[in-house]
């Protein structure tokens, strides 16, 4: 059986896919990579379907041992880099956006993410473990999918989907679309009209700060307090991710893939959900800055993110060899 | 009370940015809303409306989520509006009836006397008007089979804790206004708990993991420890199996 063994859980890793989709009227989460998009680009990488399940490290620190020949990639990060260790102590760098082959016994580190709050780890076969509706992402607050519902820890060891021969796969490269505004676009809405003037302007004028109040349910920011014009409750009604709810206190939470189904607080805005992968990579401390626009603007961003997204892939290209540094600093018998 | 053109312009239509179109019917009757969006939610659901990804009934609105890369916040919407045309909030589906156990009280119930002392009552008559009333499940939402139960005795109506606990314990039975949840998971929550129940609402290894649908009526009956503890076992060893009762009466 193909596997893989977790030496260094990290803080914060998990098990991915798109999601349970369509069971929220259960009180199910739908949940799924934060940055979905990043998702798909290193699934390609490895030859891999767009949902297959995947590696969701936030923060950084994972280290785990190929129990199998397999092809990884990493995204979601520019400047992170995977280290492959070598037994004789010869480690190589891998850069982000390539695949590479990894050999049965080897294994491979990735440290903190310097630029990045979440990154994608995938290997060729995806990740293989059970199915609850329809999806093997883990949600850890309600304590569903992934490994018994829960966050990877050190000693874990993950099946692998069956691959097809990847003995003959090569290494491929590819460029992610360019994004580097801190810009956050928001749609007023749906409850908009429940707050001020002032607090609805006061949004998209003053800088937020994300805090470390973060993880896959939402993130809590930091910054001039909205003021409602009458209470904060509302009767629960459904949420969708990227809702930015406003509790009594007027401090404003993100809502993100595992949030709950629904909720009894009101939302002014609504983050585009071109601009949900984007935030997923946001780190704590990080000032961020919203920018409203209208509905069918946010749709034709949807739209236009997916095609950039296709034509990554599409674009996407062999890999040079990495320099293999047993060769360059004379520990092989070259040179 | 009937969707009809006389009334359909009542319904607003609120947006979620790309991600979601809210069909709002705040503005009839509270008991009808809930109803409206439960039965448009079949409705979508039945018809497969192309490029939406989910349908949430919430307590006086309907979320339907969509994929804005296949379709688009107008099309949604004229799809909504056209399958709320003649929605029947009379044309209920047959419900089904749960006789369901509670331990009150003592570790479990950790608010059950405080609840008593707020409302002017001895445990006993909470538990006694706990258990009169039948409850309806209006919605489902939270976490995964959290049920929202309405039809509280007013007697009993408070509201949640102003301080919310960091920890309530699975399988807690809470009550607030004029509702009852029970948590299927450990979870943060403001509810006051006022027993424990011997089975789960939520089981991913059960062939249909939620127990509860929005529509369903529920019933509670109290027992004391050494019966909870009873029920329990014979659920797992299957001497005791979950069952509702189905009716044709409306809830």
């Amino acid at each position: 059986m193909r596997q893989i063994k977790i030496l260094t859980a990290g803080p914060h890793a998990s098990v991915q896919d798109f999601g349970r989709i369509g069971h929220q009227a259960l009180g199910v989460p739908e949940g799924g990579a934060l940055d979905p998009m990043s998702m798909r680009l290193a699934n390609a990488l490895v030859g891999n379907d767009p949902d297959q399940s995947v590696l969701e490290v936030c923060l950084g620190g994972l280290g785990f041992t190929a129990m199998a020949d397999c092809h990884i990639a990493l995204t979601g990060t520019k400047k992170g880099q995977l280290t492959l260790l070598d037994d004789t102590g010869i480690n190589l760098d891998v850069p982000s956006y390539r695949s590479i082959a990894v050999k049965k016994g080897r294994s491979v580190r990735l440290g903190m993410l310097p630029d990045s709050n979440t990154a994608i780890i995938a290997i060729s076969g995806g990740i293989d473990v059970p199915r609850l509706y329809g999806s093997m992402a883990t949600s850890p607050n309600a304590m569903i999918g992934g490994l018994e519902g829960r966050l990877l820890r050190d000693g874990d060891i993950l099946s692998l989907g069956d691959s097809h021969d990847q003995s003959d796969r090569g290494e491929y490269q590819l460029t992610p679309p360019e994004d580097n505004s801190d810009q956050i676009r928001i749609v007023y809405g749906p409850q908009d009209s429940r707050f001020t003037d002032e607090a609805r302007t006061q949004l998209i004028s003053e800088d937020y700060l994300l805090t470390p109040v973060l993880n896959r349910m939402g993130m809590r920011l930091d910054g001039p307090p909205l003021a409602h014009t009458d209470t904060a409750d509302i009767p629960s009604d459904g949420i969708v991710k990227g809702s930015i709810q406003v509790p009594g206190n007027g401090i404003p939470i993100i809502l993100l893939a595992d949030h709950q189904t629904t909720g009894g607080y009101t939302k002014i805005a609504t983050v585009i959900s071109a601009d949900l992968p984007k935030l997923a990579r946001m780190r704590p401390g990080q000032r961020l800055r919203f920018e409203a626009v209208d509905i069918n603007t946010a749709e034709k961003m949807a739209r236009k993110q997916d095609h950039d997204m296709m034509q990554a892939i599409k674009t996407m290209t062999p890999a040079p060899p990495l320099v293999d540094q047993a060769a360059l600093y004379g520990l092989g018998d070259t040179t | 009370m009937k969707i009809t053109d006389q009334n359909i312009d009542n319904i607003k239509i609120i947006h979620a940015a790309d991600q979601g179109v809210i069909v709002d019917f705040s503005s009839f009757d509270a008991d009808d809303a809930i109803l409206f969006s439960r039965l448009l939610a079949q409705r979508l659901r039945d018809q497969g409306i192309t490029g939406m990804v989910d349908a949430i009934p919430g307590m006086n609105n309907l979320l339907i989520c969509y994929d804005s890369i296949i379709t688009s916040h107008d099309a949604i919407t004229e799809q909504a509006l056209g399958h709320a045309m003649g929605l029947d909030a009379d044309d209920q589906r047959a419900s089904r009836l749960w006789r369901l156990p509670v331990c009150y009280g003592g570790e479990f119930g950790p608010d059950l006397d405080d609840v008593a002392a707020q409302k002017d009552l001895q445990p006993e008559d909470v538990i006694t008007r706990h258990t009169a009333n039948e409850l309806t499940v209006a919605i489902m939402g939270f976490l995964p089979g959290l049920a929202y139960m309405k039809g509280v005795d007013q007697s009993l109506y408070l509201p949640r804790r102003s301080s919310p606990r960091q920890h309530v314990p699975a399988l807690s039975l809470g009550i607030a206004m004029d509702q009852t949840v029970i948590y299927p998971l450990a979870s943060p929550g403001g509810w006051n708990l006022i027993g424990r129940v011997p089975f789960q609402p939520f089981d991913a290894h059960r062939d249909d993991p939620v127990l509860f649908r929005a529509g369903d009526r529920v019933q509670f009956y109290a027992v004391d420890q050494t019966e909870f503890q009873q029920f329990e076992d014979d659920l797992a060893n299957g001497s005791v199996v979950l069952t509702p009762q189905q009716s044709n009466e409306a809830g």
